[in-house]
């Protein structure tokens, strides 16, 4: 029936929303290619049942209310359709948009490009927008907000001073205070602003 | 390691004098470079710029961006200001812990009439509480520039529309910065593309656009006019320049006259009162300054 996979669509999105809010990961599910080309050739098919529509209204002047009902119903269809599309994209295209600030550039590209078995869960056009967002990002840091840290943690800082323990080995770091040699389970007193990049990243943890 | 609290204190009063000092003389650099930029488009709006009411302004600036509906105007001089001050305390903060003033931390010391073992404590104290208070005003800007960024993003094609209406008392350079401009610019560029890409590329050409509002719902997304706020009455910036807006009750009570259009309605909004109003009923007092959200 028209407008179901429409509907199909949505719960998808839904779906994948509710996913990303329970886990709190940035991960996306696989693209519904073909769900979308299928809603596509739908959107066509209607348009041609609406053009034939027209034509025989055009031949009974216009009297026939069942006709023109009909017509209306299959225009409003195919708008209902571009909603869905539009409103999977445009929920997909958001989460990209987080992922890119949570987690810096590169390193959002190459966790949601590759999923576990190699391939990747983004469209080939979703990946050329991430990129292009990455660089914007990037663009928008260097400039004139390089000294407040744009992509920086959005909770207001307590101390100047944290202890965080590491989560994952990541070698040497050289501070202000000194060089830390970051090993896993050891534990450190160091400031904040030197490590945030280290935190986003997933190698510290904040106690 | 026998500190005297006192001394550590008397430091630290001398610092932030100090700091004050200097800032204060920035302060009036400011206004002959600044001063003439966008006359009254920060809150402070001809008063004398200080690092202080800079400040309160941009806390003023944060709250209210962050609770409003829409994208309020670019505060351009005062931003201008204070990311220029980031800048300098960073250096400030630089040359003091890398001891270039290790003179003038050495006459502190004798001062404090200390031994040599505690001057290490004394210089770092003082130090650690401007690398605070520098750390807490970055968050301020990065997370009122953050929450700007995000409603270009939210609101991307209704800016679009208000840059193509020429009716317009503000053009939008007033509203947005130009960083903000051009992110608005080329975030929704590759937005479009990606949308074109997949999708409205293969539709029928009268469904192609996205920015219709013919349809049965509205494709624009513009702000919530008529959500509601909480305001603190302010009253007018400065005591001496009277408000003509500003009506005084027979009580001796001042109070801003505002009219609510659904309900034929006219409220009093007395100065130092909170009040729960739709944001479209106290929209221009909060241009004006004159009324906070909170």
């Amino acid at each position: 029936m028209y407008g179901d996979l429409g509907s199909k669509l949505v719960l998808e999105a839904k779906r994948a929303q509710q996913l990303s809010q329970s886990s709190g990961s940035d991960q996306l599910p696989l693209y519904q290619d073909d769900l979308v080309r299928n809603i596509l050739r739908e959107i066509a098919h209607l348009k041609k049942n609406a053009e034939i529509l027209k034509s025989q209204q055009e031949l009974e002047n216009f009297d026939n209310k069942v006709a023109k009902c009909q017509y209306f119903v299959t225009l409003l269809c195919m708008e209902r359709n571009k909603r869905c599309l539009l409103a999977y994209q445009k929920l997909r295209s958001d989460a990209l948009d987080a992922a890119a600030w949570n987690r810096n550039g590169l390193d959002a590209m190459s966790s949601l490009n590759t999923a576990k078995d190699g391939s990747t869960n983004l469209s080939h056009h979703e990946q050329e927008y991430l990129k292009d967002y990455v660089q914007l990002i990037t663009d928008m840091k260097s400039g004139d907000y390089t000294d407040i840290d744009l992509s920086g943690s959005l909770t207001p800082p307590s101390d100047v001073f944290i202890d965080v323990r590491v989560l994952k080995d990541a070698g040497e770091i050289q501070t202000e205070y000194g060089v830390f040699n970051l090993i896993k389970d050891s534990q450190f007193f160091v400031r904040q602003a030197d490590v945030e990049r280290l935190i986003q990243q997933g190698y510290l943890q904040k106690l | 390691m026998n500190i005297d609290i006192d001394d550590i204190l008397a430091d630290l009063d001398r610092d932030t004098t100090a700091v004050d000092q200097t800032l204060t003389s920035q302060g009036q650099n400011d206004t002959t470079v600044f001063g003439s930029d966008v006359p009254g488009s920060d809150k402070a709006g001809g008063a004398a710029v200080s690092p202080v009411r800079d400040f309160e302004a941009l806390m003023t600036h944060w709250r209210n961006e962050r609770l409003s509906p829409e994208l309020l105007p670019y505060p351009h001089a005062l931003m201008a200001r204070m990311l220029r001050r980031v800048q300098e305390q960073l250096e400030h903060i630089e040359c003091i812990s890398m001891g270039y003033l290790e003179t003038l931390g050495e006459e502190d010391n004798d001062a404090a009439g200390d031994s040599g073992s505690n001057s290490n404590v004394l210089n770092k104290l003082p130090l650690l509480c401007m690398e605070a208070d520098l750390e807490r005003l970055k968050f301020v800007l990065r997370s009122y520039v953050r929450c700007r960024l995000a409603k270009v993003d939210k609101y991307s094609l209704y800016l679009r529309q208000l840059a193509q209406d020429n009716e317009r008392m503000v053009p939008l350079s007033g509203l947005l910065s130009r960083q903000e401009l051009e992110y608005h610019e080329r975030h929704s560029a590759i937005l479009l593309k990606l949308l074109n890409n997949t999708i409205l590329r293969h539709m029928p050409p009268e469904l192609q656009a996205v920015d219709d509002n013919e349809g049965s719902v509205k494709m624009v997304e513009e702000p919530e006019w008529d959500r509601f706020v909480f305001v603190y009455v302010r009253g007018p910036s400065s005591p001496r320049d009277p408000d003509p807006a500003l009506e005084v009750g027979p009580d001796g009570q001042c109070f801003y006259n505002v009219m609510i259009q659904g309900l034929r309605e006219e409220v009093e909004l007395t100065v130092g009162g909170i009040y729960v109003m739709r944001y479209n009923v106290v929209r221009e007092l909060i241009m004006e300054g004159k009324v906070e959200l909170i």
